[in-house]
C-alpha cells in the first residue's frame, strides 16, 4: 500500500458541479442503440461521438501510431456499421462490441506489422522481429477511463481523489464536505459500475 | 466473522486498510478475497494508465463517411484546430459557465432554486402569474458542453414547458422530448429554434410518466424519429 500523506490543515474545499447525470448518460446510450439496431444512418455519426474517444485512444495506445490509430478508428466504424446484424444487445452492450471489434483490428494491425517486419528483417538479416502487444492492460485501461469520465459529480471528482490523489476515504470526505457514508457508498457504487464496464468488455466478439 | 461488506470490500481495493479483524477474515475468505481482486482490475487499470480520452482529427470521421457514403456532417463538437495529426482531448469536463446574467432573472432563480430544492415554488412572471410546478438543470451529454433549464409553468388550466439553452451549438436542428425515465418511450413537443421556446403540454400527459427533458440535435433527413444524439439533458423534479 502506497504512503498517505495527510492534508494539510486548512486544504481548500473543492466544490463539485453537477453533470448529466449516470442515469441520462444510460438512456441516451439506450437511445443510440435503439437507432443503431433500427439501422438508422445518423446513429453512425452518433456512435463516432460518443465513442471514437475510446476507440482511438485504445489503438493508439497499442500501435503508437497516430496513423495506424486513425486506420483502426476508420475501419472500426465502418466494420460496426456494415456488421451491425451481427450486434446482439443481448450479448453486450455496444461499447462493448466496439471494443471487442477495436480489439480484433487492433491485433490485425498487429499481426500485418510483424509480417512486414519479419519480410523485411528477412530480407536484411534473417532476423525475426517481435512486437510487443500489451493490448488487455490497455483496453482495461481506456475503458476505466472512459468509465470514469461518465460516471457524472459528484461521484467522478470523489473515485478521481481515490485513484489518483490516493486520498483515504476519510480524506475525501473533509475535503468534499459530504458525510462519511455517502462518500463509501459513492465509491462501492462508482467502483461497480467501472467493473462492470470492464467486465462486460471480456465477451468474445 | 460474517462477510465483509460492500463498502469495505471496496476501500480495500482501493489500498485502505480496513483494520486488523477485517485483513484476517480475508485471509481467510475467499469469496471476500475474490471481490477484492475483481474490483482491484479496476484500480490497477486506473492508477497504471489512466490515458487522457483523445478525440481523432476530423478528417478520420470525413473518411468514414465517405466509405460508407454517409452525408458528410461532422460531428457537433467543435473542429480542432488544425494540427496534422494532432489530436484533440475529449472535451468533458468543466463545461464554460453558463452566462445567467445575461437571461431573465427568473430562469435562473427557478433552475437553481427548484433544481436544490426539488419543491414547487411560486415565480412571478410577471403578468399573470405562472407558477413553476417542477423544472431541470439541463446538463451536456458526452461531445457537447451546452447546458440550460427547463421549467413547467402552471398556465391557467394547462402547463407550459419552456426550454433555455442559452448557447446551442448544433449541426442539424433541435427537437425537445420528454422521456420516461428508462428512454424507451418519448413525446416529441417540438423544435427548439434560437436559444428558448415554450411548449403546450398536451392536457393528460404525465410528467411522472416522462420526467425526463431531453433536447436532440437532428439531421434534416426526413425522418420524425429521435436521432440517437442527445445534446442535453435533465429529469423534472
Amino acid at each position: 500500500m502506497s504512503q498517505r500523506v495527510g492534508l494539510p490543515s486548512g486544504a481548500p474545499r473543492v466544490t463539485i458541479g453537477r453533470s448529466a447525470r449516470v442515469e441520462d448518460l444510460d438512456a441516451t446510450t439506450a437511445l443510440l442503440e435503439r437507432a443503431f439496431l433500427e439501422g438508422r444512418p445518423e446513429s453512425v455519426r452518433s456512435m463516432y461521438e460518443r465513442f471514437s474517444p475510446l476507440v482511438f485512444t485504445i489503438a493508439l495506445r497499442s500501435l503508437g501510431s497516430v496513423v495506424d490509430a486513425e486506420d483502426v478508428t476508420q475501419q472500426v466504424f465502418v466494420a460496426a456499421w456494415r456488421g451491425r446484424a451481427t450486434f446482439d444487445l443481448a450479448r453486450a452492450p455496444l461499447q462493448a462490441w466496439l471494443v471487442g471489434i477495436t480489439r480484433n483490428i487492433v491485433a490485425d494491425t498487429h499481426a500485418r506489422r510483424a509480417r512486414e517486419g519479419r519480410a523485411a528483417a528477412a530480407a536484411r538479416t534473417g532476423a525475426v522481429e517481435q512486437v510487443a502487444d500489451g493490448s488487455a492492460q490497455v483496453v482495461d485501461q481506456v475503458v476505466v477511463a472512459q468509465a470514469i469520465e461518465d460516471l457524472g459529480d459528484p461521484q467522478r471528482t470523489i473515485i478521481r481523489m481515490a485513484f489518483f490523489d490516493e486520498l483515504t476515504h476519510v480524506e475525501i470526505a473533509d475535503r468534499v464536505g459530504l458525510p462519511l457514508g455517502t462518500v463509501k457508498s459513492h465509491i462501492r457504487r462508482s467502483l461497480g459500475r467501472l467493473r462492470t464496464r470492464l467486465e462486460v468488455t471480456d465477451v468474445p466478439s | 466473522m460474517s462477510h465483509l461488506d460492500d463498502e469495505t470490500i471496496a476501500l480495500r481495493a482501493l489500498g485502505e486498510d480496513p483494520g486488523p479483524e477485517a485483513l484476517a477474515h480475508l485471509d481467510g475468505c475467499d469469496a471476500c478475497r475474490q471481490e477484492v481482486t475483481a474490483l482491484e482490475r479496476v484500480t490497477t487499470a486506473a492508477r497504471s494508465g489512466a490515458p487522457e480520452l483523445e478525440r481523432p482529427d476530423e478528417h478520420v470521421w470525413d473518411r468514414v463517411a465517405a466509405e460508407l457514403g454517409l452525408a458528410p456532417v461532422r460531428p457537433s463538437t467543435d473542429a480542432p484546430e488544425a494540427g496534422g495529426t494532432a489530436a484533440t482531448p475529449l472535451p468533458v469536463r468543466n463545461p464554460r459557465p453558463t452566462p445567467w446574467w445575461r437571461r431573465p432573472a427568473w430562469v435562473a432563480a427557478a433552475g437553481f432554486a427548484l433544481g436544490v430544492a426539488g419543491t414547487a415554488v411560486a415565480f412571478s412572471l410577471g403578468e399573470p402569474e405562472a407558477p413553476v410546478v417542477a423544472s431541470a438543470e439541463l446538463a451536456p451529454l458526452p461531445g457537447h458542453d451546452v447546458t440550460g433549464t427547463a421549467a413547467v409553468h402552471q398556465v391557467d388550466d394547462h402547463q407550459v414547458l419552456r426550454v433555455e439553452l442559452p448557447d446551442p451549438g448544433n449541426a442539424g436542428y433541435l427537437e425537445v422530448w420528454l422521456l420516461d425515465a428508462d428512454a424507451q418511450r418519448l413525446v416529441s413537443l417540438g423544435i427548439l429554434t434560437g436559444t428558448e421556446a415554450s411548449f403546450d403540454l398536451p392536457p393528460g400527459l404525465d410528467l411522472g410518466e416522462f420526467p425526463v427533458v431531453d433536447v436532440s440535435d437532428e439531421p434534416f433527413d426526413g425522418d420524425p424519429a429521435h436521432s440517437g444524439d442527445s445534446i442535453v439533458r435533465g429529469t423534472l423534479s
